[in-house]
């Protein structure tokens, strides 16, 4: 026997499905208002969620829907008219129910304060529009052919059953009585007929969970096995060699020479050196050797042999478990455009809440997305709807001083681009005006009114957290945080966001998402000798870093981008020398920028497991994965890196001026004053070198440049003196002040320092803001 | 035996340098001896790691960057795990835990109240979005 809660989750899902059909039919019903297949359609969902509410004893659901039933029914038969009130009363109805279903999900009981009011209002404006309707020629027992469901997203297991029923009506259903309220209607029995199974999406999940980790050890087989083919490769290489040396022996000993055979055999002795060959035990072993050596090159040429059939199968069950994982995907894949269709009836009410007119216009709502992106989608495209109304879209009369029509229009569209679903939402409103932008960038303080931005430059500055244009930041479209909100929503399905717009003309939101999240293709690289992971979706090329760049920007593409080392973000040490590291181009929604990483491993399948918990704060990240040998690698988030970087490039350079990390070395043979000198120096965001002695000192010099030298006096191996003397004899390295840091504290030691080149002499012990006052005087930084 | 046991109040004892702290044992999921700890960058100081455990990425807490303790040797840890919430975390332990109990009158101190641990220690969202 099936529990409740179990027939309940059934129940759920297959009344979302009901549900969006009965929304967007409504909708659809007040502007072609006498289509019948779509008054068919509406009336077998209502039928459907009736029946299967009652199943699952939900008797307030099941009656409103019934209610709903009839009145479709009504005008199914043409016994009242689809008016504008009827559309309101289906549409305040369905309201109810989508409140109590809503409470279900939630593990709520089923209860609707307006019930009554709705069943009232039904009842009332049923009967009232059935007396006003002319009642001509209503048969009391016709038979009805429901047509096959040609609607584009109800292509559900439910219509390929439906294909051929017959419903026979009996009586006028207002005055139905009670037991056939519930479905007892022909076709309940008849409904669920098909090829297909309803497979809860979780036990997908779970499976798509499962292909993940094979493809993970699968993976890790083929690498391993690349090992062994080398270890394997190794290894006949080195027994070849032993083969030529002992054939090379054996050539020489096979046969004992007369003056070496030491021992004459009694037997043989008739025998002349020519007519018998003898062999003594150097002989005998050298054979051996080169037995055994060509045994081992024969099991070694096996065991190739083994390898290269080895990875072969591997190959063709790597294609098996890519067309399982494309499969299974597949089944999980859902048609946009029932997402599309919850939008409709939000768009007519911010509409009507800003006074405007909008209609929403659907293309491309066959494409299919996996079910998780889908769900996780529509928050972000809500946002970008009620922005779309309510900043884009003008008034009527406005519109029409611009010589636009009075009705604006939103268009959703998807089209699959590749791996990836390229979802565009569009309006034909006032567009972003950049002038405004800058206004508002200026009184924020991010550019100078003398700045000359390019329109370009100016769009991402929308993306600013806080970063608001519209006068008034109301509820629904609150714009406090709103489009970094969006962006940071997409970028949790991996996707991003792009704008266009034209001043007058209206704007477009481009986002593109991956069409499944269920594995992920990653870029694999080390920082600091760590593993991390970026999804593939954010990367737009992989460059090796050949010239020395500035600190903050790199030319990509004739455009300057900016770019920042991965391990300061993280804290964690860079390799010192750029030369031979990595950039990662991403493309962070309206930007590309550049990260630099030490070295890139190549790309892999993978599942991704989104942070939770106690870590789920570290926004750096947007999850991890576990690699075949078990390590953790996490997975960085661009956006969320990049988030603080969006401003405009003109004023970059300043900034990173400012900015910039001093580097200081700090020479000293004490452990603890080291760590004590660079902890407060890096806690003021300066770059730490640290050495213990001249010797270290000048191969760190000669490796890394640094803004100030910080060192000791009495130091092993080379004094702080000498260390001095060769710094200022040193063309390159002469320029570079040197602070003297020692606990000499007589006249004699400081003028030595003085006459040697030192700029600066501090007495140990010493407190941070005298070594401070001095960093000011040489960096003219103002710091606290 | 039995109704004594349960009344009593069970405690998980484990050791960071000089001090000794208690979990209740019913919070204690399991023992861990550490193999590998991978390091968790950008994450706070007390976040001496992650270990992943069954598929779940379980970060490893080193209360001596919390409480004021001597550096600590982990070279033999353990680690703790516990259930918050449907969450793990673990407490790294420099000896292996040992199990108390004692009678439901005792006022016991020192005992981790792991909630509010959580909730304190939990990484925070750094961004604000009014910035």
């Amino acid at each position: 026997m099936i529990d409740k809660s179990e027939l309940l989750e059934y129940f759920l899902s297959e009344a979302v499905d009901h549900v969006n059909i009965l929304e967007n039919g409504i909708a659809e019903l007040e502007s072609s208002p006498n289509k019948a297949y779509l008054i068919e359609d509406l009336f077998r969902a209502a039928h459907t969620l009736k029946g299967s509410a009652a199943l699952v004893k939900l008797t307030i659901t099941s009656e409103i829907a019934h209610r709903m039933e009839d009145i479709l029914e009504g005008l199914m038969n043409k016994k009242i008219e689809p008016n504008s009130r009827i559309v309101e009363l289906l549409s305040y109805m369905l309201d109810g129910i989508k409140t109590l279903i809503y409470r279900i999900a939630k593990g709520a009981d089923e209860y609707l304060e307006t019930e009554q009011l709705i069943l009232q209002k039904a009842d009332e404006i049923f009967t009232d529009e059935q007396r006003n309707f002319v009642v001509s020629d209503a048969p009391a027992h016709d038979i009805i052919k429901i047509q096959p469901y040609s609607s584009k997203s109800q292509e559900t297991v439910d219509s390929q059953a439906s294909k051929t029923l017959n419903i026979q009506k009996a009586g006028d259903s207002a005055i139905q009585d009670k037991n056939e309220r519930f479905g007892r209607r022909k076709e309940d029995v008849e409904f669920f007929i098909g090829n297909f199974v309803k497979v809860d999406s979780q036990k997908i999940e779970d499976m798509l969970n499962l292909i993940g980790e094979v493809t993970i050890k699968k993976n890790y087989l083929l690498q391993k096995t690349k090992n062994i083919t080398d270890i394997s490769d190794e290894i006949f290489f080195t027994g070849r060699r032993l083969l030529m040396e002992v054939n090379d022996f054996a050539d020489r000993y096979a046969y004992a020479l007369p003056e070496n055979v030491k021992y004459v055999d009694p037997l043989l002795s008739e025998f002349g050196e020519l007519e018998f060959d003898r062999y003594d035990e150097l002989n005998i072993f050298s054979r051996k050797l080169q037995e055994i050596t060509n045994d081992i090159t024969e099991s070694l040429k096996e065991l190739s042999n083994f390898f290269e059939f080895f990875g072969e199968d591997l190959k063709s069950m790597d294609g098996m478990i890519k067309l399982l994982k494309a499969n299974l995907t597949e089944s999980r894949m859902v048609d946009i455009g029932i997402l599309f269709q919850r939008f409709a009836k939000p768009v007519k009410d911010i509409a009507k809440k800003n006074n405007k007119k909008t209609e929403l216009l659907i293309s491309g709502g066959l494409t299919k997305i996996d079910r998780v992106v889908f769900e996780r989608l529509f928050n972000p495209l809500m946002h970008l709807i009620m922005n779309a109304i309510s900043h884009g879209i003008e008034s009527p009369d406005e519109r029409l001083q611009k010589n636009k029509k009075p009705i604006g229009t939103i268009i959703l569209s998807a089209k699959k681009e590749g791996g990836t679903a390229v979802i565009e939402v569009t309006d034909d409103g006032m567009g972003i005006d950049t002038e405004n932008i800058f206004k508002e960038a200026v009184k924020q303080g991010l550019l100078k009114v003398d700045d000359k931005p390019s329109k370009e430059e100016l769009l991402p500055l929308i993306f600013i957290p806080g970063f608001s244009t519209a006068e008034t930041a109301d509820m629904a479209a609150g714009r406090g945080m709103g489009m970094s909100a969006v962006r940071r929503m997409i970028a949790g399905i991996n996707g991003i966001l792009e704008i266009t717009t034209e001043a007058g003309h209206g704007t477009t939101f481009r986002i593109k998402v991956p069409l499944s999240l269920a594995i992920s293709n990653v870029l694999l690289f080390l920082c600091s000798s760590l593993e991390f992971v970026i999804p593939s979706s954010f990367v737009e090329e992989v460059m090796q870093l050949s010239d020395p760049i500035d600190n903050r920007t790199m030319e990509y593409r004739g455009k300057k981008i900016i770019v920042t080392e991965l391990a300061d973000i993280l804290g964690i040490p860079a390799k010192s020398d750029r030369y031979g590291k990595y950039v990662i181009i991403c493309n962070v929604s309206d930007k590309k920028v550049g990260l630099i990483v030490d070295d890139v491993i190549g790309q892999e399948e993978t599942i991704i497991k989104t942070m939770h918990g106690f870590l789920e704060g570290l926004q750096i990240y947007s999850g991890t994965t576990i690699s075949g040998d078990g390590s953790i690698r996490f997975v960085l988030n661009p956006i969320n890196i990049f988030e603080e970087e969006f401003q405009p490039l003109s004023t970059i350079q300043t900034y990173a001026k400012e900015y910039a990390s001093k580097s200081i070395l700090v020479v000293d043979d004490s452990l603890s004053v080291r760590k004590y000198a660079s902890s407060f120096l890096e806690a003021k965001n300066f770059n730490v070198y640290t050495a213990s002695n001249g010797v270290e000192a000048l191969n760190i010099l000669y490796e890394t440049p640094v803004d100030m030298i910080i060192t000791d006096l009495e130091m092993p191996v080379m004094h702080g003196y000498e260390f001095i003397s060769r710094v200022k004899a040193s063309d390159e390295l002469k320029e570079i002040p040197i602070v003297v840091l020692t606990s000499r504290s007589g006249e004699k030691h400081k003028e030595k320092a003085a006459t040697m080149g030192a700029e600066d002499y501090l007495i140990k012990p010493f407190d941070e803001e005298s070594l401070f006052s001095i960093l000011r005087k040489h960096f003219m930084l103002s710091f606290a | 035996m039995l109704k004594e046991n349960v009344k009593e109040a069970s405690y998980c004892v484990f050791r960071v340098g000089e001090n000794e702290f208690l979990l209740p044992t019913k919070a204690v999921r399991e023992v861990m001896d550490i193999i590998k700890i991978f390091p968790v960058p950008g994450a706070p100081e007390y976040v001496y790691g992650a270990i992943p455990v069954r598929g779940k990425i379980v970060p490893a807490i080193d209360l001596s960057k919390i409480y004021p303790i001597e550096k600590p040797s982990y070279n033999d840890a353990k680690l703790i795990i516990i259930d918050v919430e449907n969450e793990n975390i673990g407490f790294l332990s420099e000896t292996p835990p040992f199990f108390v109990s004692f009678d439901p009158d005792i006022v016991v101190e020192d005992v981790i109240d792991i909630k509010t641990f959580f909730e304190t220690y939990r990484i925070k969202q750094i961004r604000t979005d009014n910035d």
